[in-house]
């Protein structure tokens, strides 16, 4: 009786470290944050999968990526006292694909952080000497977009390039931005599509 | 006694049928006569006779001879018409059966034609205070010129469709189209931001002519006519019934459909249209995938008019029109938002002529245009961006007395605005108006014009404009020299704006903006000969207070009164018919422009434009016509404001255009070339053009007078 138990349970055991050893897919995630205020950062935090208010910025690890606009700054190096820092993954394959080919961040990635940019605005009055703002950004994800000149304005359109992120926590994730209009045609409101690995590891899978 | 009574019974006899006479002629008789050419003595088929005042109208059979029923023992006023000939207008009291032939002149333009748009008021081109040019409809129609657009640059050197967002924006020597009042029968077009025109709405089959002034009209007509006024008349229905169609259709499928139909009966007459345009678009820059150079459209307009003749001396017009456009410019993954405008107005006018030298006008105008962002994952929600709404009131009174010829009236405008970019969602404004000229003959070939013009607004400011002009005629020569002060009032666009663009700067607007002020000194020459019209104007004027978009924070600019300006230059416009069925045509443009505040040519604008072309008809047989177009436009090298970081250039360059038609009766079919050699500029900002496509249009009307 006790030999057919323990064998039972070395069975049950088994089988629970076979499912152990199967992966399940990370899920994909997709947003659409709120960035058009001019004045305010909108912070978004991939562990908590949401906007989250944050008080004091600098001295918080409980959000990773902020946006303000179509300008982005990321919880590490002059922003803030966290891990964060962004990559390149992929810039041939974009959007849904580039994220079904990226599936690791390698030990020889090297991650950016937060310093300051000079951003370049433009001035009707005088287009050839452009207004000139010193940021506190993330560099790689100045050229998130192209600028295209419409009929109707300037319009922005995401590059869908893959970004590898370390997190303010040192955890990995991948993400592109898909979109800066809503469905009313309204700037300011990015669609971020990401895919966040909550175990620490490198695979983004 | 019985011889007596036999003379009396006599007169009597013969006094009834004069009795009888006299009443029949009280009652209308056919008035019969032949039309003949002047120079030739061929008979002229198709040429028009009308009756003024009765909106009575034929036209000559094939062996030149018509019959119109005109009153008797009346005074009539009968005007006998032809392309390509002066008109002749004969003024009789009918009494008897006689039949009389018109000899009609050959000529480039009509000497005699009547125009409207200098004082609002029908006066022949020769007595206008400010310089006029006719376009004929027709001419025109019967070139294959069926788009209002391509007419008007083919007219006009200097003026061209320019493309500065997804509406069409007529630009005047590259001024835009502040400084060049654009009207449809008098009345100002709501919606008209930053000078977008919607000529969708119409099409040359609609119109009966287009009036171009040359010079100021500031008096009568207030903001934006310092460079001149473009005046596009629309059809009046004659008697009987008329109904039309044309088809027009070119590469990229471009295509422009209109279909009218009207008519007079007694004192009623009716006329109905409906117009559509449609193209797929076209993109000449594939690196930039988002913004095509022409983006697909599709619009479509009906208008409706009415007039009654409620006796010889005053008549009432009501007409309406709507009209939809929809821009599929919009990108799923990206932008997901078609644009589209909607647009409604009508106009009741009611006019009454007391006698030859006293008539009134009076007319209430209303206008309405929406700006809507079509969102295409919604299931096509229009929700609205902006509304325009602009009421016209105006009253007007044109006398002739010892002291002169009088034009004097009062408008009440009421402009309502709703955009999503204004500081607050909706704003108001009025505007009350007075205006007052005097045209004095101080002898047969000179007359003094003086004028003045009040403005009040409903923001507290006032404006009082005065002109004067003198007017030598020493036929077939006319000149003309005018002084005048032009303004431009600050739209309520320019007071209320708030946009930001794209977080990258805010443009604000600012209510204290006052009008831009002109100074405008203008000298035409005119000279009209049978085989040969020529005129030109040359003007100098001087701009202040311009309104532009300055810095004044970071980030942020701001509508101010700051530039100054002064443009001056030649126009010229000639036409020429050396043998019966030829005709060339010259139109140029010289302009020189500096921006006082920078001390530079002013972007946008050309030096020079040209607009050429010679024309050939040819009768082959009876009822058949051939005609060959070949026109160019030309414009210098310019360098545009930019628009972004680069600054855009455009060499000099020609547009060639090829027309031939053919012509049996009143059906016509033309085939023609657009941009003959093929000539792209894919970042052009002026005239954008694919390069060369044929175009054919179809084109069927029916008369039954």
């Amino acid at each position: 009786m006790r030999n057919v138990l323990l064998i039972s349970a070395f069975t049950l055991a088994f089988f629970s470290c076979k499912k152990d050893d199967e992966k399940t897919p990370l899920a994909s995630h997709s947003i659409v944050v709120d960035a058009s205020s001019h004045t305010d950062w909108v912070y978004f935090s991939f562990e908590k999968d949401t906007v989250v208010s944050i008080s004091d910025p600098a001295n918080s690890n409980e959000w990773d990526i902020a946006f303000q606009r179509y300008m982005i700054k990321t919880n590490g190096g002059k922003n803030g006292k966290g891990q964060a820092g962004v990559a390149i993954a992929d810039t041939t394959h974009t959007g849904e694909e580039g994220m079904n080919v990226v599936i690791s961040v390698s030990d020889t990635v090297q991650f950016v952080t937060d310093d300051t940019v000079v951003v370049y605005g433009y001035n009707p009055a005088n287009p050839t000497k452009p207004t000139v703002t010193k940021y506190v950004l993330n560099p790689i994800l100045m050229n998130w977009y192209n600028r295209e000149n419409t009929p109707n304005g300037t319009m922005i359109v995401s590059r869908k390039w893959i970004y590898y992120f370390r997190t303010a926590k040192g955890k990995y994730a991948k993400f592109y931005i898909k979109n800066y209009y809503n469905d009313e045609g309204t700037s300011g409101y990015v669609t971020l599509v990401y895919k966040y690995q909550p175990d620490g590891s490198r695979s983004l899978e | 006694m019985a011889f007596t009574k036999k003379i009396k019974v006599l007169l009597l006899i013969i006094s009834l049928p004069m009795l009888f006479s006299v009443q029949l002629s009280f009652s209308q008789s056919n008035f019969k006569g032949k039309v003949i050419d002047a120079q030739t003595g061929e008979t002229i088929a198709g040429a028009k006779v009308q009756l003024k005042t009765y909106n009575r109208v034929t036209l000559t059979n094939d062996s030149g001879l018509f019959t119109i029923s005109i009153p008797s023992l009346e005074r009539v006023i009968l005007e006998i018409s032809m392309l390509g000939y002066n008109s002749i207008t004969d003024t009789f009291i009918f009494s008897s059966s006689h039949e009389k032939t018109y000899k009609l002149t050959p000529s480039v333009e009509d000497i005699d034609a009547v125009v409207i748009t200098a004082n609002r008021m029908m006066q022949p081109i020769k007595n206008t205070t400010v310089l006029t040019q006719l376009v004929p409809a027709e001419q025109q129609l019967r070139m294959g010129n069926y788009n209002i657009t391509s007419v008007l640059e083919r007219e006009i050197a200097g003026l061209e469709k320019a493309n500065f967002g997804y509406r069409p924006k007529l630009t005047y020597q590259g001024l835009g189209a502040r400084y060049m009042l654009f009207l449809v029968d008098g009345e100002r077009m709501a919606g008209e931001m930053d000078g977008d025109i919607d000529y969708y709405r119409l099409n040359m089959d609609n119109i009966d002519r287009i009036e171009i002034l040359r010079g100021p009209a500031s008096v009568i007509y207030g903001s934006n006519a310092i460079s001149g006024v473009i005046n596009l008349i629309t059809r009046k229905p004659q008697s009987g019934f008329e109904a039309g169609s044309s088809l027009r259709y070119s590469k990229y499928n471009e295509t422009n459909f209109n279909l009218y139909a009207g008519g007079a009966r007694n004192k009623i007459s009716y006329l109905s249209s409906i117009t559509t345009n449609h193209t797929d678009g076209y993109d000449l820059t594939p690196n930039e995938p988002y913004s095509k150079n022409q983006e697909k459209y599709s619009n479509y307009a009906f208008n409706q008019r009415f007039d009654y003749n409620f006796s010889k001396q005053t008549s009432l017009t009501i007409k309406g029109n709507i009209f939809y456009n929809r821009i599929y410019d919009g990108i799923v993954d990206v932008r997901a938002v078609d644009h589209g405008y909607a647009g409604q107005s009508s106009l009741v006018k009611i006019e009454h002529k007391q006698n030859d030298s006293a008539q009134m006008v009076f007319s209430y105008a209303i206008d309405r245009f929406v700006n809507y962002n079509i969102l295409i994952n919604r299931n096509d929600n229009h929700s609205k961006t902006a509304s325009d709404v602009l009421h016209t009131l105006r009253w007007m009174t044109d006398r002739v007395n010892s002291l002169g010829h009088w034009t004097g009236g009062s408008e009440f405008v009421y402009e309502n605005l709703f955009s999503e970019k204004l500081s607050i969602p909706y704003v108001h404004m009025y505007t009350l108006i007075a205006f007052l000229q005097n045209d004095y003959r101080i002898s047969k070939k000179i007359s003094v014009v003086s004028g003045s013009r009040a403005i009040y607004y409903s923001t507290g400011k006032y404006s009082i404009v005065p002109a004067l002009s003198i007017v030598l005629r020493f036929e077939p020569v006319i000149l003309r020299t005018s002084y005048g002060q032009g303004f431009r009032s600050p739209t309520l666009k320019e007071m209320y704006y708030q946009f930001d663009h794209q977080g990258m700067f805010y443009l604000i607007g600012n209510r204290n903006l006052e009008s831009e002020r002109s100074n405008y000194v203008s000298t035409s020459v005119e000279l009209r000969k049978n085989n040969f019209s020529f005129a030109a104007n040359a003007y100098y004027n001087q701009l202040t207070d311009m309104i532009y978009h300055t810095l004044v924070a970071e980030r942020t600019f701001q509508y101010i009164n700051i530039n100054k300006a002064r443009v001056m230059g030649v126009d010229w416009i000639s036409k020429w018919k050396p043998l019966r069925d030829l005709i060339f045509s010259l139109n140029m443009s010289y302009i020189n422009s500096i921006n006082l505040s920078t001390d530079s040519a002013m972007y946008n604008v050309a030096p020079f434009s040209a607009a050429g072309s010679i024309t050939y008809n040819l009768k082959i047989k009876k009822n058949w016509q051939i005609t060959l177009d070949l026109s160019d436009r030309y414009t210098a090298a310019r360098t545009y404001e930019p628009v972004g970081e680069i600054i855009y250039h455009d060499p000099a360059f020609h547009y060639w255009k090829f027309t031939s038609m053919l012509r049996y009766k009143t059906l016509s079919f033309t085939l023609g070339i657009d941009n003959l050699f093929n000539n792209v500029m894919p970042y052009s900002l002026g005239n954008i053009s694919p390069g060369r496509r044929m175009f054919i249009v179809l084109s069927y009307q029916i008369h039954k007078y």
